[in-house]
């Protein structure tokens, strides 16, 4: 949608959306809200860009200093939450550092490599599946079930990814939503390994010899210590030359490959390192849970941990954090709202789509791929 | 020496088609071509939008599977090899439409360009060189590719080429879509490129200054090898001359 029209249609498509649930008044005040905030966001930008662009920061904006000093507070602070929180926002917390992991790995995949995968939650199942047999039946430590759970993942991603990345991306689009439904049915179905409906009941915690490590403010410092770990390596990813020739293949794959660059060898490394960690995470989710079952890995999670992503700012390590964060944070904020949330979660999305498609904290490539 | 272009042969030949036919799923492109380019030449391929120049090319650099006929370099049987292993072998393609990395600064396109080069040391030297050749692009090193010039950008994409030392280089229509002035930049480019030892292959919609510079030339059209001359026999044969040069 281009030019004007977008900030006037936009109000009336959102009123149009409620209707239903809130009658005819409640849609006039809907739509009068979103036409006074649509006009608010037209002016800012066509009068005054220089007003607009601080309320739409760029990480690369800020110097050197600032962004370290953001950085030590953001860590002081994240070391520090835990005292200040009851256990059910710890717990909504320690979730949503699952899926920030959980984004940036897809990240990977999807932001860097610019293939489009829509089973991702699979990946998590293998892990958390895995971390649960093994522990159940071996009493596998938590620590060791880590690098474990992460290796299960990569060898699916490899017998997945082999045969599916010679595709186009439209392809391995289906194929991955397929292998994500087909976990699911083999997960519900065979009992024998996996309990079938009933998952799997207690796993093992965290643990290190005698040292229960099963707290939530335990598990929020191993989330914590993954983030770190996973913002780090992506971060690095994103600025060494592997990073810099995943950028290539998306930006042209032909030309990529003119320069000699094993497009598919890539395409599978980058496809592996993603389900790597979301094996990892499968680990600590099946441990903090202590219990699987099948309806914890359906599509809808893999299209949350998508929607991260891409409304954090697709390859971009902030922009995705914090994608993550608003995604978990903000509907359990919203819990009062009820069924109203999943409402204003997809009006926020396709919003968001419409007036800034490069995300909340674009990567300055994407920013440029999309010619703005 | 002007000949109904039969199949050539030859020891001093860098690179040769032999028979060889591609194309797009059931639609061939290319009903058996043969060629022959010898070490130092330049060797323009011309002929009309639809010809098959772009997907000889293609075939050439691995990009596109050859459903017939074989490809030598340098003496051995390329046919099939991926493109990653043509490249290691010194044929590089500077694609149609420049095809630079947009969100990739100057300096990390050349990078892309020698990734096949395992040593650090050796690919920042190889990008001083080209710096050092492209003056224009040195100035521009940190600004996003996406962002320069029509002109700037066909710099870009041979520098790029230029990158994996290549012994052949396939350039594909560099001159299309540029100001007269950068054109005559282009040409130049070319000359230098095979002064330097490169063996030149180019492809042109401009066929009158490709055959100026040229040493031999081939005429394709509709997937056939139709005409083979030396340069300045293509540009006195009445088939180019009224067809390609509006003469």
């Amino acid at each position: 949608m281009s030019g004007r029209l977008k900030y006037l249609i936009w109000p009336l498509w959102i009123a149009v959306l409620v209707w239903p649930f809130t009658k005819l008044r409640g849609a006039l005040i809907v739509l009068a809200a979103a036409a006074a905030g649509s006009a608010l966001l037209f002016v800012l930008r066509s009068w005054a860009p220089r007003i607009a662009l601080p309320a739409m920061p760029r990480l690369a904006s800020f110097s050197g200093h600032t962004k370290t000093g953001l950085l030590i507070a953001l860590v002081l602070f994240s070391l520090a939450l835990p005292l200040c929180l009851n256990k059910y926002f710890l717990d909504v917390v320690v979730t949503a550092g699952i899926y920030v992991v959980l984004a940036l790995g897809l990240n990977i995949i999807v932001g860097l490599a610019g293939l489009l995968v829509l089973g991702y939650i699979a990946f998590y199942a293998v892990g958390a599946y895995g971390y649960a047999i093994l522990s159940t039946h071996f009493h596998l430590n938590f620590f060791w079930a880590l690098p474990i759970g992460a290796l299960l993942a990569l060898l699916a991603g490899l017998l997945l990814g082999l045969p599916t990345l010679r595709l186009r991306g439209d392809y391995l689009a289906i194929v991955t939503l397929g292998f994500g439904e087909i976990m699911r049915i083999v997960l519900n179905n065979w009992d024998g390994l996996t309990g079938g409906p009933n998952g799997i009941m207690h796993i093992g915690r965290p643990a290190i010899g005698a040292l229960a490590l099963g707290r939530p403010t335990h598990l929020y410092y191993i989330v914590l210590a993954l983030i770190a770990l996973a913002a780090l390596l992506t971060s690095r990813l994103n600025r060494s030359r592997l990073g810099r020739a995943l950028v290539a293949m998306r930006e042209d794959e032909t030309a990529a490959r003119a320069c000699g660059i094993d497009t598919t060898r890539l395409k599978v490394l980058a496809f592996c390192l993603s389900a790597a960690v979301a094996g990892l995470m499968g680990v600590v989710f099946a441990a903090k849970m202590s219990f699987v079952s099948p309806e914890s890995f359906t599509f809808w999670e893999s299209v949350m941990v998508l929607c991260m992503v891409v409304l954090g700012g697709m390859a971009s390590v902030p922009g995705v954090i914090l994608g993550a964060l608003a995604l978990i944070v903000l509907p359990e904020a919203f819990r009062g709202l009820q069924h109203y949330r999943m409402l204003v979660f997809g009006a926020a999305m396709i919003a968001m789509m419409i007036f800034r498609p490069q995300g909340l904290l674009p990567s300055r490539r994407r920013t440029l791929e999309l010619g703005e | 020496m002007l000949s109904r272009a039969a199949p050539a042969a030859g020891p001093a030949a860098l690179l040769s088609l032999r028979g060889l036919r591609c194309g797009y799923g059931q639609l061939e492109v290319l009903h058996g071509i043969s060629l022959e380019v010898r070490r130092g030449e330049i060797v323009a391929l011309l002929g009309a939008n639809g010809a098959g120049k772009t997907t000889a090319i293609a075939a050439i650099s691995g990009l596109l599977p050859a459903t017939a006929g074989a490809i030598s370099y340098g003496g051995r049987d390329i046919t099939g090899l991926p493109p990653d292993r043509i490249v290691a072998l010194g044929v590089v393609q500077v694609p149609e439409g420049r095809r630079i990395f947009p969100g990739l600064t100057v300096r990390e396109n050349l990078e892309m360009g020698a990734y096949l080069t395992e040593n650090r040391r050796a690919r920042a030297a190889g990008i001083e060189r080209a710096f050092a050749m492209f003056p224009r692009l040195a100035e521009r090193r940190d600004q996003p590719g996406g962002t320069l010039s029509g002109g700037e950008q066909q710099m870009l994409a041979i520098a790029r080429g230029l990158m994996s030392q290549p012994a052949l280089m396939l350039l594909d229509e560099p001159s299309l879509g540029l100001a007269p002035i950068v054109v005559d930049a282009v040409f130049d480019l070319i000359r230098e490129i095979r002064a330097g030892g490169i063996t030149v292959v180019l492809v042109e919609q401009n066929a009158q200054r490709s055959l100026e510079i040229a040493d031999r030339g081939y005429l394709l059209e509709t997937g056939a090898m139709v005409l083979e001359g030396t340069g300045a026999a293509l540009l006195a044969h009445q088939r180019v001359r009224a067809s390609y040069l509006g003469a």
